[in-house]
């Protein structure tokens, strides 16, 4: 197991990456209104830095001093963070309490290529978790409507600013205020984040459609597959007992160790494509009840569509270790969620860019890339095929210059299959506010050969060569 | 629900009480870091029956829905509420309004284009012709509020408890009762003037610093209460703990109440560099 994400001393600078950002810096800039005046032009520089700290107060004036000048920075900064946005900006949310998500009549910004759902009329509607972080920074204003009910000739309907403390008050559990706390975090950062039970309306896998099997199919494969995860042998318990020793001669310390190793049981775990695949397959007889995954996340990049978002990066589970009502996942537990796992596995050495995951992940059981070839096709005409086929051409030959991955000493990827694992999630863990985020891998130690083996051949050529 | 604090000036008066919490929402200037977060304020159960306890904080039961709140409101009330939203709104804009055309003037003295000698005819005429009225009502700043006015009139059902029933109902946050002797540590800690964090990065329930943490260094890593008469301190846990410690430069701390005296006690064990 490994810590991420932990807080780092460094000081982090405001990096506004989205052109909204950028339009009110410069609409700021340009204006000397009240946000200017309250809240320095450079706002990162106006954060409280974290300075040096003592070990135990001594008493003094100084100290004294110090921690005044520090509170006063941050409670300075936290009240000169005003959260909204300019009329010219404005963007209204009006929360619908029966559906527990929010529409958007007049939806404008950058944030629209990430988050929300259009629907027929052209109105955007919000899961409640997107609704309360984009009105923490100020990206849209909430609202909430009251039904003209028996007054319908009221010309104007009332509407309520609401508060952030409203806001938080319409959670429909501490759960759900946890996994809000994790997607906010996570947004801050850049990722793009959608919960683990919406589907989009593109839904790419990286294994094909499941293909229904006969019942006496299922019994030969639940037969063939025990003994292939156990990597068991009906003559274990009797070529692998002490009598083992007296039929067959040892010669070299390899054969032994390798003959332990056959002795001791282990669980196989998935390290290429056909393992996953085969593991895949093993899991629809298994019939394990799945603990959901919370979120999936993906790395930010320009061309994101919600619609068709392709394999996530990585998968998240939240818990919160102070909530009676949740427990930390048993080890049946565990081992479902990695059976369920389903994101671009980054340690997969036969696919090497995004464009073999396109290869190699499928939608609706058809390689992802011709998915998307078969669509482009039906809006094209027949000249725009050809520029089609001359620009396949050049991504082929733009495919055949592309960099090979680093290749490393084999002991040194030895050390990194048993540090890092193969499949893995992270489990983002709540401790009243603050979050840890953990990785979970799976790591094969039965299988691995830890044990150097010279390489004979090479010597014996050496030696031949001196001679 | 995890308590949270929406107001600023309550979060001052927490924290010369010694109660930090941990800022958990987005920072408006600078929403894309993760280190300095803004309002509210998370805290946790000890730190609310503490303020309980002590008398000062009042704490209202509220058992609806937030969604029942909200569709609860009739139109009068709602129509109240959304005025008293919009004459703070109409007051923000008039002094917006007034900043911004102040510091119009001022920049045109600055450089030169009028002087104390400008008549407040020749500045209309100016103003229309830069379309500067219209410039300044698109970009007044609409802001949301931190506090809440719905919840504030919200009748509770807490009026009628006395005080004794709103700690048992605290209390009872602790599903498991050998976890209630866990507030007494905090509590102890507390009348020694440590201050006391969320403590799951590093293994414990808390850490404890010795003063503001905006100032000191924690030095301690405090353990969920243990009935240390009768239960057995798991030796791998203990090793854990202790080395845990050693790197993060903390002291692994154990303690539970005595069940005679009521007594608190402490015992810390730290990595020795024997052997």
């Amino acid at each position: 197991m490994q810590f991420a994400g932990k807080k780092t001393d460094q000081v982090t600078t405001s990096n506004p990456g989205f052109e909204e950002e950028e339009e009110e810096e410069e609409e700021l800039q340009q204006d000397w209104s009240q946000l200017a005046s309250l809240v320095s032009k450079n706002a990162a520089l106006s954060l409280p830095k974290r300075g040096e700290k003592d070990y135990e107060p001594d008493g003094t004036n100084l100290q004294d001093l110090l921690l005044y000048n520090a509170s006063k920075a941050m409670f300075d900064t936290i009240s000169d963070s005003i959260r909204g946005t300019t009329v010219k900006s404005e963007v209204r949310g009006y929360y619908v309490p029966h559906k527990h998500q929010a529409v958007l009549l007049k939806p404008k910004g950058s944030f629209m290529q990430t988050m929300g759902r259009a629907d027929s009329t052209g109105e955007l509607w919000l899961d409640f978790h997107e609704f309360v972080y984009l009105a923490e920074r100020g990206t849209i204003l909430p609202y909430y409507r009251l039904e003209a009910g028996s007054n319908k000739s009221s010309k104007h309907e009332t509407e309520i600013l609401l508060s952030m403390e409203d806001l938080y008050s319409l959670f429909s559990s501490q759960q759900e205020m946890d996994q809000y706390f994790v997607f906010a975090h996570l947004k801050r950062l850049g990722f793009i984040l959608k919960p683990s039970n919406q589907e989009a309306a593109v839904k790419t896998s990286f294994f094909p459609l499941k293909k229904q099997r006969s019942n006496l199919q299922a019994i030969t494969w639940r037969l063939l597959s025990l003994f292939k995860i156990q990597e068991l042998s009906l003559f274990s318990g009797f070529f692998y007992s002490k009598w083992n020793f007296f039929f067959r001669k040892y010669t070299t310390s390899p054969q032994l160790y390798q003959g332990l190793n056959r002795l001791v049981r282990s669980v196989a775990v998935p390290k290429n494509k056909k393992e996953l695949l085969d593991a895949q397959s093993d899991r629809e007889f298994q019939k394990v009840k799945d603990i959901p995954l919370t979120f999936k996340v993906w790395k930010p990049h320009s061309n994101f569509k919600k619609r068709d978002p392709g394999l996530p990066d990585f998968q998240v589970f939240v818990y919160n270790k102070n909530d009676d009502l949740q427990h930390f996942p048993t080890y049946k537990e565990l081992r479902s969620m990695f059976s369920s796992l389903d994101y671009k596995f980054e340690f997969l050495s036969e696919i090497e860019d995004d464009d073999d995951w396109e290869t190699n992940s499928y939608v609706e059981d058809i390689p992802r890339k011709e998915y998307i070839h078969k669509r482009s096709a039906k809006s094209q005409t027949e000249k725009s095929e050809s520029s089609m086929k001359a620009s396949f051409q050049k991504k082929t030959a733009q495919s055949s210059t592309k960099k090979k991955r680093k290749a490393y000493p084999p002991h040194i990827q030895q050390n990194r299959r048993l540090k890092t694992g193969y499949r893995s999630f992270i489990i983002a863990i709540m401790d009243n506010g603050l979050i840890s985020f953990v990785k979970m891998s799976e790591a094969d130690f039965g299988s691995e050969s830890v044990w150097y083996t010279p390489n004979t051949q090479k010597k014996v050529d050496q030696r031949w060569k001196k001679h | 629900m995890p308590p949270l604090v929406f107001d600023i000036d309550h979060i001052k008066l927490l924290r010369k009480w010694g109660i930090c919490g941990v800022l958990s929402g987005t920072l408006p200037t600078a929403a894309q870091q993760n280190v300095f977060l803004s309002v509210p304020l998370r805290l946790m159960l000890e730190d609310v029956l503490w303020l309980h306890l002590n008398n000062l904080a009042d704490v209202k039961l509220i058992r609806q829905e937030g969604d029942e709140i909200m569709e609860g409101i009739t139109l009068e009330r709602g129509a109240k509420l959304s005025k008293i939203v919009n004459d703070r709104l109409n007051k923000s804009f008039e002094y917006q309004r007034k900043f911004k055309k102040d510091e119009h003037i001022a920049k045109l003295k600055k450089i030169g284009r009028i002087n104390d000698k400008t008549t407040a005819e020749e500045l209309q005429r100016l103003d229309k012709s830069s379309n500067n009225d219209q410039l300044i009502e698109s970009s007044l700043f609409i802001d949301i509020a931190n506090t809440s006015m719905i919840l504030r009139d919200i009748r509770s059902d807490s009026d009628s408890l006395s005080r004794d029933d709103i700690s048992d109902l605290l209390f009872k946050q602790y599903r498991q009762a050998g976890k209630m002797q866990t507030y007494f540590l905090y509590k102890a800690l507390r009348d020694q003037g440590y201050v006391l964090s969320p403590g799951g990065r590093f293994g414990g329930k808390f850490i404890a610093y010795p003063g503001d943490p905006l100032r000191f260094h924690s030095h301690l890593t405090i353990q969920d209460a243990i009935d240390y008469h009768n239960e057995p301190i798991d030796l791998i846990s203990m090793i854990s703990g202790a080395r845990l410690g050693t790197t993060v430069k903390k002291l692994w701390v154990i303690g539970g109440v005595a069940e005679e005296t009521k007594e608190t006690h402490f015992f810390s064990i730290e990595w020795a560099g024997f052997g």
